[in-house]
């Protein structure tokens, strides 16, 4: 297929449609709390998109997703509130405290088989949760982390409203996309699938399944902090329950299984299905333990009727449109059949 | 010639049951070489001692000059040149065949190297017209072949196949070991595991007959279908049975 094409392919057409859609939204809507909650919708695509790289291609489940990035948001806080440095230059030590503390858990758990990373990301989660509230010199402990408004300032992640992190999460949802999908087209993406296949095989063939896992795992810690550090600017008040609870870490998971594990747009598509779902089960039931109900009602319906994430009923439907449009012809064409047989 | 392999009172223990016990056997270069025995031998055991899959609790494995100890992992093992397929084929799940090669030809190729060298192995292995099926989805004998293209995929020196031929039809073995013999013919030393010794005779020149964990006899395929000791091994039947793994009793 040639490049020219490829452009029309109906993905890609939508992915344009939606793109220049979500770019001219924000001039139609009038109300702080929508932008909030498409704000939010994004964030969470993002951590989504994170958890993804190791739960999802690596079918390596992850409950510490709140963790990293409560070290994104935290570390954005602190060197802003202590030593006034610009998120921007905080962020790259959250992506290395990040890295570092990926590299921790994966390094005691990542030889093993079965449960213990998913069990070991249980126990991190709930340490440093404990040790933010127990730092609280630095971290405000239970009382939670303010950020002062400071003017129009985009070095300081401060302004007036919130719009201005409509378009940052906007950039930050595309680059997300960017960084999975040349993830799964590298090396460590095809033998991360190799892994999710079959471990033992993977290893006899030269697989160095640790190494590989290792590397995902970090790369998804890394996402996960940046979009915290982010978010915890456009949150403004960042406390442990909000930014390093086991629920925050659960919602990311549903978002990325709802949607569609190891599938490019399923975290998106899940966020813009569960943040709403969220917001809407807070105003009509109030009750702040709603969401646990949610989740669960949610995972055992799409247990039941769509286990692969409601992204690929898309991605079947794209497929349809493609053979439709491609007619008669033949569709996918076998590699070398044309040469002789032997 | 000179050794690719060789294996020196090798032992390892199950929780008492003693699945290899001093087993010594060498491979040569460029050779293809039968190990024979009834189920339950050891003779899967030891593709795995071979392969780190198990670590021996003593004993010697030396390949090409080198002896393998805990240090070689089984991706080292891989690397090294040390190929196995499994008994019951391991395909990755959803992953088409094609990304079932290509994942693994990425490991010494560049990209575009690497598509070139997973069409000409598809090819080999008459898998290119289900390229883009899952291989989950494969029938029991494609998946056997998706199992060996994987491991050539590796560009190994010495493939150990375990009991490749069972479960295939007369037709689909004759196809298998007319490739076994050209995967032999590229330069790749090949153990060649059966529990049924008929299928080995048109390929193998030597055979290594085990039997309750430890070496039993060797020789040709020939002369091993007719020794007393082997005969005894196999209960008088199975060995001189047809290769058919369903009756395998007297
Ligand atoms: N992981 C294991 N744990 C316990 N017993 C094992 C294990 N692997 C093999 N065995 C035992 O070791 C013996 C040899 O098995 P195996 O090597 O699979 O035989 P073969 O491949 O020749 O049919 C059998 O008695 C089997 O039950
Ligand atoms: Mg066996």
């Amino acid at each position: 297929m040639t490049k020219a094409k490829n452009l029309l392919q109906p993905k890609f057409i939508v992915m344009l449609i939606a793109f220049l859609f979500f770019l001219i939204l924000p001039t139609f809507i009038e109300s702080n709390y929508i932008i909030t909650v498409l704000i939010k919708c994004m964030a969470f695509a993002v951590f989504g998109m994170a958890w993804n790289i190791i739960g999802g291609y690596g079918a390596q489940v992850s409950w510490a997703s709140a963790s990293f990035v409560a070290i994104g948001a935290y570390t954005n806080f602190i060197m802003q509130v202590e030593l006034s440095i610009s998120p921007f230059l905080s962020i790259p030590v959250g992506m290395l405290l990040s890295f570092l503390f990926a590299t921790l858990i994966g390094y005691g758990t990542f030889r093993l088989r079965g449960a213990y990373f998913a069990i070991a990301t249980i126990a991190f989660a709930e340490a440093f949760r404990g040790v933010l509230q127990y730092f609280s010199g630095l971290t405000r402990g239970s009382a939670g982390m303010f950020i002062t408004y400071r003017g129009n300032n985009f070095l300081a992640l401060s302004f007036s409203n919130d719009r201005p992190f409509y378009f940052i999460f906007l950039v930050l949802v595309i680059i997300s996309l960017i960084v999975s999908r040349l993830f799964i087209k590298s090396k460590t993406g095809y033998y991360l699938g190799c892994i999710k296949g079959d471990e033992d095989a993977a290893e006899t063939l030269g697989i160095e399944t640790f190494k590989v896992k290792l590397k995902a795992f970090q790369i998804s810690a890394i996402m996960m902090s940046v979009a915290g550090a982010f978010y915890a600017s456009f949150l403004t008040f960042i406390s442990p329950i909000s930014t390093a609870s086991f629920n925050l870490s659960v919602m990311i998971g549903i978002v990325a299984i709802v949607g569609g594990t190891a599938t490019l747009w399923g975290p998106v598509l899940g966020a813009f299905i569960i943040v709403p779902l969220i917001e809407l089960s807070g105003v009509l039931l109030g009750a702040a333990g709603a969401s646990n109900v949610l989740y669960g009602l949610l995972l055992v319906v799409m247990v039941m009727f769509r286990p692969s994430g409601l992204i690929t009923i898309l991605y079947a439907l794209f497929d349809k449109i493609k053979k439709i449009r491609d007619g008669n012809r033949k569709v996918k064409v076998p590699i070398s059949v044309d040469e002789e047989d032997s | 010639m000179s050794k690719m392999l060789e294996v020196k009172d090798l032992s390892i223990n199950f929780g008492g049951i003693k699945a290899v016990r001093d087993f010594s056997f060498d491979i040569e270069e460029g050779e293809i070489l039968a190990l024979i025995g009834p189920n339950g031998c050891g003779k899967s055991t030891t593709v795995n001692l071979i392969s780190g899959v198990s670590t021996p609790n003593t004993g010697t494995i030396k390949y090409q000059g080198e002896f393998l100890t805990k240090k070689h992992s089984i991706a080292t093992r891989s690397k090294m040149g040390i190929g196995r397929t499994f008994q019951t084929p391991k395909p990755f799940g959803f992953l088409s065949v094609y990304d079932n090669v290509f994942s693994i030809t990425l490991q010494r190729h560049g990209f575009k190297e690497a598509r070139a060298k997973t069409n000409e192995i598809l090819k080999m292995f008459e898998l290119d017209m289900v390229c883009e099926e899952p291989s989950i989805k494969l029938p029991i004998e494609k998946r056997k072949w998706l199992d060996l293209a994987r491991v050539m995929a590796t560009e190994p020196k010495l493939v150990m196949m375990d009991e490749c031929m069972a479960g295939l039809n007369p037709n689909e073995m004759q196809e298998n070991l007319e490739l076994v013999k050209r995967i032999n013919k590229t330069g790749v030393t090949i153990l060649f595991i059966e529990h049924v010794m008929r299928a080995v005779v048109s390929v193998c020149t030597r055979a290594v007959v085990m039997n309750e964990g430890t070496f039993l006899f060797e020789g040709t395929p020939e002369t091993a279908l007719k020794n007393a000791d082997v005969i005894r091994a196999y209960i008088g039947g199975a060995a001189t049975e047809t290769p058919d793994e369903s009756k395998g009793g007297e």
